[in-house]
């Protein structure tokens, strides 16, 4: 028996020291992975330094000029080489998706962006104190520069959930969305980037040619090179499905949901949705929800949050409430998608409102209707029995006053509850 | 319990900044909102709870006048706006200084929630409109607090309360959903590495045993769609906990202690299994620990025994 004992121990503790390893080995791989985003354009700038490829006369220019303009060109370097980066991340490298969450990948993306952009503006404006250059470098530079902006200002708005709590945001997205400026829209306006980093590398190429530094040349190549290939192979991975199609996340997925279409897309129905939800707005179906659901790994994915979303995004309204097709009435409410979801998007809120609209079309579960009719009739759900009151004496409990039931059902047909007429319906 | 030191829960996380403010909220006491499930079918569980509050002298008021929560897996799913009126009378009713203490995790989950809806305007007014009907308003401002997070606050009391601890009882805690989520509503506990009620646990002498799926849902609410998935999302917890040395389960919400308590038998009838882990609240755990028999606390009344349980782990004899 002791024996026995000791041996469980044993185990219970490799299970906990084996838990501790990986743990540290992810702890590990991520500073690994951050180290390469950090590093590697300080290590270009050093190659930079040493290359010095605008030798400066001494007599011509002060040495003060030469340090700005060195300083300038450093912050171009880190505003490259993390734009070709950001562009990496989230191109669904597995490397990375693996030992990060789309949470921490999507905010990462979005500041560091945001401050590559910043780093591309201090660079053009140091350089121009420095000297005159050539139309082209203006040229092809402010332009990269510019479409960088205003997708960022795009996706600011209307691709995060960020910042949703600003009212004006959420009349600003209905708005758009009652033009048909829906999300997927954004995400393909999204891709226009991969003109504005072209423009920047044309830009970077015209630069160095005159400065005539064929290494700096190759380098910039290189990572250009390195972000069209992982931009298309991206693209490609997606359109011809080689990876679950959709999503990142979720493990169920075998096809979208628009084969199963029964309806046009009822948009009045989603701004009804999004009135109430506005975080709805940015679901981008990356499936997290359905990754961490406990009713979906039971059921293989014939229940998945992912799914339902999808229905939402595609206004499926006739299939979610009267075919409950993907059946909403798994969902256990545990809010673990709630918690996970990325966009910090209130699955269970949404699903509630279907939920809702299922009671009203007469497709809600048995069991929850005589629920409802139970707390209509007696203001508990449970009533209170006599067994039960007695029982309650036999252990001491005081006795309970409840609610005062008139009170309670004038409250519910209030709250546009009325449940009197079913039930004298039922009594004749 | 060799092994005690490198399982123990760790104490150092941030999230709970309120920790053991010992006999600050003894003097006004709570309005205690019981529920439907616990008081109409479940009493037992309130009598354990009503014992360690008397015990630890935190004064409890009985209200009159209270309905259904009501249920956040149940008729909030049918009527949004049905939900949010009868949550917003029961807060109404309350006058306690510290506001209500429930039992039960749906029902805090359900007064919490209705208070977080409240924080918007447009609420406020349409919730004050169906109050208005009956003549009630509510401002928002009742607080609520699960009996967790009162003996997590008052844990050194606790400790010292303790006459008899649970040696040899090697616990799977199971927290269940509506104490910890939405953390944003419910604001307590880490929402997927929680460990108050370990901690809890572990002070009262008990071993918290880790094991796999811990933070899953019971699968309570599926029951009322489909009872196997429902099934099957117990079963999942239940070999989990088998697998390990655990040898009982220890639960915070009715909900969950009617899923494991009620279904062993069903669910080893239906796959074959032997499950036959005792199941104790956490009140009725505590209540144990400070000394209270299990005559008292109406135990017997369980759907698997634990009579023998606490004789085989010579807990009484």
């Amino acid at each position: 028996m002791i024996a026995k004992e000791k041996q469980e121990v044993l185990d219970l503790k490799q299970v906990l020291v084996f838990k501790k390893n990986q743990e540290t080995t992810l702890f590990l791989k991520r500073i690994v992975l951050l180290a390469i985003y950090f590093l590697i354009p300080v290590f270009i700038s050093i190659l930079y330094w040493y290359e010095d490829p605008v030798a400066f006369d001494p007599e011509m220019a002060a040495l003060d000029i030469k340090i700005i303009h060195n300083l300038g060109s450093i912050f171009g370097i880190f505003s490259y080489i993390w734009m070709c980066f950001n562009i990496l991340i989230i191109t669904r490298i597995k490397l990375i998706e693996n030992n990060f969450s789309v949470d921490f990948t999507m905010l990462f993306h979005t500041v560091m962006a945001s401050v590559s952009l910043l780093f591309g503006l201090l660079h053009g404006s140091m350089l121009l104190l420095t000297g005159i250059f050539p139309d082209t470098i203006l040229i092809t530079g402010i332009l990269g520069w510019l479409i960088f902006l205003s997708l960022m200002v795009l996706a600011i708005i209307f691709m995060t959930n960020r910042l949703i709590k600003v009212k004006q945001l959420e009349k600003l997205r209905k708005s758009a969305y009652k033009i048909k400026f829906k999300y997927n829209l954004n995400k393909i306006l999204h891709n226009i980037t991969m003109l504005a980093v072209f423009s920047v590398f044309v830009h970077t190429m015209i630069a160095f040619t005159a400065a005539s530094s064929e290494l700096m040349r190759a380098v910039y190549f290189g990572f250009f090179i390195l972000t069209l290939f992982g931009w298309v192979s991206h693209k490609m991975v997606r359109a011809l499905q080689l990876d679950p199609p959709i999503s990142r996340r979720d493990p169920f997925t075998k096809g979208s949901l628009r084969s199963k279409m029964i309806q046009k897309p009822n948009d009045a129905w989603f701004l009804k949705l999004l009135d109430k939800i506005p975080s709805l707005y940015a679901c981008f179906q990356c499936g997290t929800c359905s990754e961490g659901c406990p009713a979906a790994s039971i059921t293989d994915g014939a229940y998945n949050p992912r799914l339902i979303m999808e229905a939402v995004i595609l206004g499926q309204q006739e299939l979610l409430v009267d075919h409950l097709e993907p059946n909403v009435w798994l969902c256990s409410t545990c809010q673990k998608c709630v918690e996970q979801c990325p966009q910090k998007i209130e699955l269970t809120e949404i699903f509630t409102m279907i939920k809702n609209e299922c009671y009203k079309s007469g497709t809600s579960p048995e069991s929850i209707n005589m629920q409802i009719q139970m707390v209509f009739d007696n203001g508990l759900a449970i009533p209170l029995t006599p067994p039960i009151e007695r029982r309650r004496s036999q252990l001491g409990l005081p006795e309970i006053k409840s609610a005062d039931v008139n009170e309670i059902q004038s409250l519910l047909k209030g709250a546009h509850l009325d449940l009197s007429t079913t039930k004298e319906e039922e009594n004749n | 319990m060799s092994n005690n030191e490198s399982l123990k829960v760790p104490q150092d996380k941030q999230i709970i900044k309120q920790s053991n403010k010992l006999g600050e909220q003894t003097r006004t006491g709570y309005d205690v909102f019981l529920g439907c499930v616990i008081a109409s079918r479940l009493p037992f569980l309130e009598t354990s709870a009503r014992k360690i509050f008397a015990k630890l002298g935190i004064e409890l008021h009985d209200v009159d006048g209270f309905s259904c929560c009501p249920d956040p897996t149940g008729i909030e799913l049918v009527s949004h706006s049905a939900w949010l009126a009868l949550g917003a009378r029961n807060l109404s009713l309350s006058s306690a200084g510290n506001g209500i203490v429930s039992f039960c995790s749906g029902c805090v989950e359900t007064l919490k929630g209705v208070n977080h809806a409240m924080k918007k305007d447009h609420a406020v007014k349409e919730v004050n409109k169906f109050l208005g009907n009956i003549g009630k308003h509510y401002d928002g401002e009742t607080k609520v607090t699960h009996f967790g997070q009162i003996l997590y606050e008052q844990l050194e009391k606790v400790k010292t309360t303790v006459s008899k601890p649970l040696k040899d009882f090697k616990v799977a805690v199971h927290y269940g959903c509506h104490y910890l989520r939405p953390s944003e509503i419910i604001q307590w506990d880490d929402p997927f590495e929680p460990i108050t009620v370990d901690a809890i646990v572990e002070g009262l002498g008990a071993e918290s045993i880790p094991y796999e799926f811990k933070m899953e849902c019971c699968g309570n609410p599926t029951s009322k769609m489909d009872k196997d998935l429902s099934l099957l999302m117990a079963k999942k917890k239940l070999d989990a906990i088998k697998k390990t040395k655990a040898n009982c389960i220890i639960v915070v919400c009715p909900a969950c202690y009617q899923q494991f308590d009620f279904n062993q038998k069903e669910l080893n009838k239906t796959f074959g299994t032997d499950f036959n882990f005792p199941i104790f609240y956490l009140s009725e755990a505590v209540a144990l620990a400070f000394g209270f028999t299990p005559d008292e606390l109406g135990l017997k009344f369980h759907a698997t025994r634990v009579t023998n349980f606490l004789k085989e782990i010579n807990f009484t004899s």
